[in-house]
């Protein structure tokens, strides 16, 4: 988990907003990564592999034509090769020159073999003593010739393919015989090569392809669609001697082509199959822009779905942490309210038995007093007795509300209406408001339907908000109450323009203790109050300016909570 | 007319014997106990028409004396007097026979009318 950890503090030292943007940052980089990476490398082992796909499947059948078309050609040659063979072992030399017999062999074997174009025999000299066929060869001395000499030594004579009288492509095969140990001769014959074309065309291949075949110096054998007919040299070096069908690529104008290539042992001649690699790659390229485009979408998908699948995660746990946050602040000023609560009842318990005692003996003085005759100062006497109550009552009403605020009151619910709730508190207040002249506006909602809640409670409420509002406006200040409807609960607004409170007073007004009044306050009228607010199942809230004016709006339910009614 | 005895159970001893002088000014016959076990026992023993009763009480709570006496069918009417410590047993109190709430710091006059009322609704 470390390194998690390392990604995550990498700069989250900051606070509030940025820390959250930090973490999108760099959850996104490390989704981006973990999913990319992966992806990138797919699409790059695809993108290579296509290639020797590709390869193999344009050039595996390829090869394996171009091996059939070698076991088609060294077959075909060889059995050229055997029939010559044939004749000159089934026939005697003198058979042989015999013009009459040596028509009628001819004559047999181009029945047979059509590309049977001449025949001819020749003696140990080299002359050509006997011959058939379209030229005027008979009598002529080859002696000199090459092939002649080629053949006397090798025994069989394969020819490359020439171009004959007639400007036709032709090969010679000529094979030695014996007389006897001592008198060799020669017998020969000439083949039109167009049927070796003929096996190359039998390939079946593509029109764009070229097939030909050239001797092992790069000359021509048979035409050739690119590098013109049978005796022009191919354009590029030969490849590597090569028995089994390989590949190899050329350049040619610019132009790139791939070879598919067999070299035949008889007669040595090597099999060539061009294909232009435009062709192929226009293919291969296509497949490529596929991969590349998929590529492309595949990333811009990825990057769009983690971004935005990251900003709602962390926006959602950053709304978690927030609750989270808000509610262990309330749970702490809860309990703080709870211990100083119980610190409170502890304390109002405690004075509540001497404060007894005090009243009892007071109120017993009172009592002998009232029985004794007048004596001077009696009604001073009895009228200080009288203060003293006064104040022990007004001790009772403070230890009372601590006591309240301390423990959970009895709450008795009914159908109350808000706004003659309201009217039954400004009447405590009128007599102040008038005497201050202080303007009461009321915008009072017609209709306001009734809600269930604590009568005695509500009045409470009410009346410390009035109390703080009255004691905030100057004489001749102004209060408007309003009530209405907000999203199903009942809304009260207590508006005042008196003095108004800071920032920092606003964040400390519903504490216990707190107050603005030096001498005066408890300071626990607000925080009773809100939190006598909450017990029914409401919400307050306060807006302030500083030398403007304060409002207060208290939500109520239209019915108390659950939890309210266990208590009853 | 004989006078309305009325037994006091409170721990707190000045306020009790002011509070006993104070009604006897008014004419009642009062009596005082200063914990809960004594105070059952002279409550059972004898007879009185109202019992103040303090809840906070050594030895036996005010709300056990009060379950004791109500066991032993004594409907002596009692008044229960408490600081304002509202619990959710009150409610239980409230369920028995002629029980009545005064809270302390004692209003006389409060106590003197609700003394008359659970003495009519005695009768």
């Amino acid at each position: 988990m470390g390194i998690f950890e390392k990604l995550f503090s990498f700069k989250i030292d900051e606070t509030g907003s940025n820390r959250y943007k930090a973490i999108k940052r760099n959850l996104s980089i490390l989704m981006i990564s973990v999913t990319f990476i992966p992806f990138f490398l797919m699409a790059l082992i695809n993108y290579f592999q296509q290639r020797t796909i590709f390869k193999k499947e344009i050039f595996l059948p390829l090869q394996s034509i171009a091996n059939k078309a070698k076991h088609s050609l060294e077959l075909f040659i060889h059995q050229r090769v055997a029939t010559v063979n044939f004749i000159a072992k089934a026939y005697s030399y003198n058979d042989l020159i015999d013009s009459q017999k040596l028509i009628k062999i001819f004559k047999v074997i181009t029945e047979e073999f059509k590309e049977f174009v001449d025949i001819g025999v020749l003696n140990e000299k080299g002359i050509q003593v006997n011959y058939i066929g379209p030229y005027n060869l008979k009598g002529k001395d080859y002696s000199q010739h090459q092939w002649f000499k080629e053949v006397m030594v090798n025994r069989v004579y394969i020819s490359d393919v020439f171009l004959g009288y007639r400007r036709f492509p032709h090969m010679v095969i000529a094979v030695k015989n014996y007389l006897d140990s001592e008198h060799p001769w020669v017998l020969r014959v000439t083949i039109d090569t167009a049927c070796l074309n003929d096996i190359i065309l039998s390939m079946g291949l593509s029109p764009e392809t070229d097939a030909f075949l050239v001797n092992y110096a790069g000359i021509l054998q048979t035409p050739s669609k690119f590098y013109g007919k049978e005796l022009n040299k191919i354009p590029f070096s030969m490849p590597p001697l090569s028995y089994q069908p390989s590949i190899t690529s050329i350049t040619y104008k610019y132009k790139k082509f791939f070879v598919v290539y067999v070299y035949l042992k008889n007669p040595k001649f090597v099999l060539m199959i061009v294909k232009p690699a435009s062709f192929i790659l226009k293919k291969y390229t296509i497949l490529r822009s596929e991969i590349i485009i998929m590529f492309i979408l595949g990333t811009g998908f990825i990057l769009f779905v983690v971004i935005r699948l990251t900003a709602f995660t962390v926006d959602k746990i950053k709304e978690a942490d927030e609750k989270r946050e808000k509610a262990l602040k309330e749970l702490e000023h809860h309990q703080k309210l709870s211990s100083l609560g119980r610190l409170a009842a502890g304390v109002a318990h405690e004075i509540n038995n001497p404060l007894a005692i005090i009243n009892e003996k007071a109120g017993l003085i009172a009592d002998i007093l009232e029985t004794e005759e007048s004596f001077p100062r009696k009604e001073k006497v009895l009228s200080l007795i009288n203060s003293i109550e006064k104040s022990i009552q007004r001790c009772k009403r403070i230890t009372s509300r601590l006591l309240g605020f301390a423990k959970r009151m009895d709450v008795q619910i009914e159908k109350i209406s808000v706004n003659d709730l309201i009217k039954e508190v400004l009447e405590f207040l009128e007599n102040e408001a008038t005497y201050r002249n202080i303007e009461i506006q009321l915008d009072l909602a017609k209709d306001l339907p009734l809600i269930e809640s604590d009568k005695g409670q509500l009045q409470q409420v009410f009346l410390n908000i009035l109390n703080n509002s009255f004691d905030a406006v100057d004489d001749g200040g102004k209060i408007l109450i309003s009530t209405y409807q907000e999203n199903d609960q009942i809304a009260i607004s207590i508006a005042d323009n008196g003095c108004g409170m800071d920032e920092e007073t606003l964040k400390h007004i519903f504490e216990p203790f707190f107050t603005t009044k030096k001498h005066k306050g408890t300071g626990l009228g607000l925080s009773i109050t809100y939190g006598i607010v909450k017990r029914l199942g409401g919400e307050i809230k306060v807006n302030s300016r500083l030398n403007e004016g304060t409002t207060f709006i208290v939500y109520l339910p239209k019915k108390p909570p659950a939890l309210t009614k266990e208590l009853l | 007319m004989e006078k309305t005895k009325l037994l006091i159970i409170d721990d707190e001893e000045e306020f009790a014997k002011t509070l006993a002088e104070r009604l006897e000014l008014r004419g009642y016959e009062t009596e005082i106990c200063f914990d809960g076990k004594t105070g059952l026992e002279k409550a059972i023993k004898e007879k009185f028409d109202v019992i103040i009763l303090d809840l906070k009480l050594p030895m036996l709570s005010g709300a056990e004396v009060l379950k004791r006496i109500r066991k032993h069918n004594l409907d002596t009417p009692i008044i229960l007097l408490t600081g304002y410590d509202i619990s959710n047993e009150f409610n239980e109190f409230l369920k028995f026979q002629s029980v009545k709430f005064v809270f302390k710091p004692v209003d006389i006059k409060e106590l003197l009318k609700k003394i008359k009322e659970v003495l009519k609704s005695h009768e």
